[in-house]
Parts: C-alpha cells; structure tokens; sequence
C-alpha cells in the first residue's frame, strides 16, 4: 500500500467515526383494522347504497359520453417531462418526483421531478422537471430554439452540458447529460412527453415496467378536431422505451422538425400532417393548384410536434409557422 | 397480517444492524452528513417497497451507492455541506478537503475501493461498469488526490 492509499484510508475512518446516524425511529406498529359494529342500522344502509349508486351512475356517464382518447389535461396540468427518445445503448436507471431538487441552469430548489437514463458508467441522462411557471433559466454560455419555439440556455463545464428552459404554458426543464454532444441533448429535449403527475406516477409506479398489454397500449391517445382517426399519443414503458405511435401501425423514432405526411391509419382517404411544434398551419397545395389551409392542433403533451388531420389523398405540403 | 409483521421486524433488525455502517458510507462518497442520512432514509423506504430481494444488506448498499452518486449529479451546485468536518490532524483534513474537489467518479470508486474494501468485481457490480473501467478509475482518482495534495 502506498503512502497516499494509507492516508487515505486513515481519512475515511475518521470521516466515519465522526459520522453521526439519524436517530433511530421508534419501532413500526402494525395498525389492525378495526372491525365493524356487528349491527349496522338500516338507515345507514340505505344511504350507503344510494351513495354508491349515485357514484356508479356518474362514472358511467363520464365513461359513455368521453371521447375514448382525449388527453386526460391540458399543458397547464402537464408538470412533468419525460424523455420519449434517447440514444441508443442508454437503459432507465431511475425516476421519482416529491422531491426538493435543483435543476440544472435554474436558481433556487423546486418541487419536482426527475428521469435517469445511463449508458454502463459512461454515460447518462437526467431530465428534471418542476410545475414552477416563474423562473426563468440563468444565462447560459448560449441559447437555441427548441422545436416548441422555448428558448433554451445551454452550458456545459468539462464532463457535463445542461439545457434549461421554460415550457410556454408548462414546466420548467432541464436536461443533464454526461458522455453526451450537445446535439444529442438537443434531441432529447425535443422529444420529451409532458405529462401529469398521475400519468408519471403510473409510468414510475413498477419500477418504470409495465405488463406487456400495458406497454403495447396507446396511451395520452389524442385525435384532431371532428375525425375519427389517427390517434396520436405513446406507446411503451420507461424500462423498455417510449415512442410515439400513431393507432397500431405507424410510429416514430423521434421528432425531428421534419414537415411531412402519412396516410390516416384506417385506409380511408385521408392524411395526417405533421410538422414542428412551432407550426401554426399546415398548406396543402392539391394537383390542380388549390391550396388547402389547415390549423395546427397540438397534442398538448407534445409541443415540438405540430399535427392535424385532413380529408386529401397528396399534395405538397408547406409548415407555416405563426410568423409566416 | 403476519407478514406486514415480518417485514416490519425484519426492517428494524435491518436498520439496527445496517443503518450506522450505510450512513458511514454515504458520508464517505458525499461528503456531507446531512446528505448521507437522508440517503441512507430513502435507501430504506426503497427497500421496503422492493419484491423478493435475497440479500438485503447487499440490496441496501447498492440502492445507496446509486443514490448518492444520483444525488451530486442531480443538484445544480455543489452538495450543501453547511457542517463540513474539520479533524485535529492537519494531514487527515487535508486529505479530506481534496477529497471533497474529486470529481463525483472518482471520490465514489476511491470510497469504494479504500473505505468500504470492495474488490474490483464488486465495485463494477456497484458502478454498473466493467472491472477494467473500476481499475482506472481508481487509478486515475489517485493521481487526481495526488495532485491537489502537491504543494
């Protein structure tokens, strides 16, 4: 052993016998449940089960009468954020919210939460998440335009590089990636799902697995405005990756920015466009020359990608954003 | 019934029997007390939502490893240390306050490898990396040490 190592080790041992342990807690009692009074009056009975009937009638007209795919809330309600795309070799380490964290790029400590992703013990992912709308991220060493159209600081010392940014109507974000170029961190923050605390508490609530029915399922499934088809959400699970899909045959790896087309997922003539999240209106000149207008209408837990639907069969397709 | 009882029996034998040692631990990689008892408290409650784990204390040490190192990175700055140690002899809070400059592999993979005693293999297990990569990061941590203690 070397001088340094002996120091060293005679170093811990004294960290170690300073070390104080939390007080030990006071040993766990199991709560019996207690059982009830054998005579139950009538009355009570009755309204017991009015009660009940009135909640189970509720609940089917609530099943009966919601659209089957609608997104459960709006961007406003979507807190967390949770990488749909990372690079490839990277697995789910781990997730968790409730925390007081710092996100990297911010000031101060927030109620948030987080998604770990590492690839061996090169390298590795976290994006960080919080519901606090007010602040806005430290400057960075320089900024570039998410495909939402955020505005993001990015910095980076000599192992690590940090994006930050505020979600317009959203969270604040901040992606950390060690053994990562910027660009890679780029694509992470631009496929990032936006979801609820009760959608992220599902996604996290098995250690980020899912049966496989449950993972194959769409989810946050989303349709355009008066069309039947081609619902858009997510397919897949933490632990065995998360993509975008469109119904049951259709998908994609990651968002890009790309302006593009594909036919609804039916067969019925029709497209859905796709484009940037900045996108405002999608312009699809016909063969004859007519140019067809069509609003954008984002999922709301997908803000870097544009989507709509329109009764067409081709055309070229133009992304107008709110400037153009 | 009986098993919720099992189970909580068997957690306070495991922190009675774990707590000290996981704490020390963890106060060896962070670098901060108050951090490592919070890890050490979350590190449990893991425990006791985890399924048919066989070797607890071995569970325990692994959750609190991964933890402690998740922790540096997740905080935008520097873990707080508001209550940093300071030791009567100069030459062991020296070697403490540099330390506490390594970068968060190397301060895990010397905490490992000189405090805990872990072999190559174990500390890969530990690491998620390959003993090869634990032998250099090792290595490279020492120089790293060696260099803040240059004059």
């Amino acid at each position: 052993m070397t001088e340094l190592e002996a120091r060293l080790r005679a170093t811990y041992r004294a960290v170690a016998e300073q070390t104080l342990v939390a007080a030990e807690h006071p040993p766990l009692h199991v709560v019996r449940p207690v059982p009830l009074p054998e005579r139950v009056s009538r009355y009570r009975v009755v309204i017991g089960l009015s009660v009940a009937a009135c909640l189970l009638a509720a609940l089917v007209v609530t099943l009966v009468t919601r659209h089957p795919d609608a997104p459960s809330s709006g961007p406003s309600h979507r807190t967390v954020a949770v990488p749909i795309f990372v690079p490839e070799g990277f697995a789910f380490k781990e997730a968790g919210s409730g925390a007081s964290i710092g996100l990297w790029g911010f000031n101060g400590s927030f109620e948030g939460s987080l998604v770990e992703y590492v690839k061996g013990g090169t390298a590795g992912l976290v994006v960080a998440s919080a519901a606090d709308t007010g602040p806005r991220p430290a400057a960075g060493q320089h900024t570039v335009t998410l495909l939402s159209g955020a505005r993001a600081s990015v910095t980076s010392d000599t192992s690590d590089t940090w994006i930050a940014w505020s979600q317009p109507d959203g969270p604040i974000v901040s992606v950390r990636g060690w053994g990562l170029t910027e660009a890679d961190l780029i694509d992470i923050a631009n496929n990032l799902w936006y979801v609820t605390p009760a959608m992220f508490e599902r996604l996290t609530a098995h250690g980020g697995f899912m049966s496989p029915a449950d993972s194959n399922r769409l989810r946050d499934g989303w349709r355009a405005a008066g069309t039947q088809h081609s619902a858009i959400g997510v397919r897949g699970s933490l632990q065995t990756g998360l993509s975008i899909a469109l119904d049951s045959n259709w998908g994609l790896d990651s968002v890009t920015g790309d302006c593009r087309a594909t036919n609804w997922s039916d067969g019925t003539p029709g497209l859905v466009l796709l484009g940037p999240g900045t996108t405002s209106e999608f312009a699809l000149t016909m063969s004859d020359g007519s140019v067809v207008r069509v609003p954008a209408d984002p999922h709301p837990g997908l803000p870097t990608l544009a989507i709509t639907t329109v009764r067409a069969t081709g055309g070229t397709l133009e992304c107008l954003d709110g400037g153009s | 019934m009986i098993i919720v009882e099992r189970r909580t029996n068997e957690l306070d034998d495991l922190y009675r029997n774990h707590a000290v040692a996981l704490t020390r631990l963890a106060h060896v990689i962070t670098g901060s007390n108050a951090v490592a008892q919070e890890l050490v408290h979350e590190a449990f409650i893991r425990y006791t939502r985890a399924r048919d784990v066989r070797e607890p204390a071995a569970y325990l040490r692994t959750i609190l490893v991964n933890l402690a190192r998740s922790e540096e990175r997740r905080s935008s700055r520097p873990l707080p240390r508001p209550a940093q140690a300071r030791f009567e002899e100069p030459s062991i809070d020296e070697t403490w306050q540099a330390v506490q400059r390594l970068p968060e592999k190397y301060r895990t993979a010397l905490a490992l490898r000189y405090y805990a005693d872990m072999s190559e293999a174990q500390m890969a297990e530990h690491l998620g990396c390959r003993p090869g990569t634990v032998k250099s990061l090792v290595s490279r941590g020492l120089d790293l040490l060696r260099k803040e203690l240059a004059p």
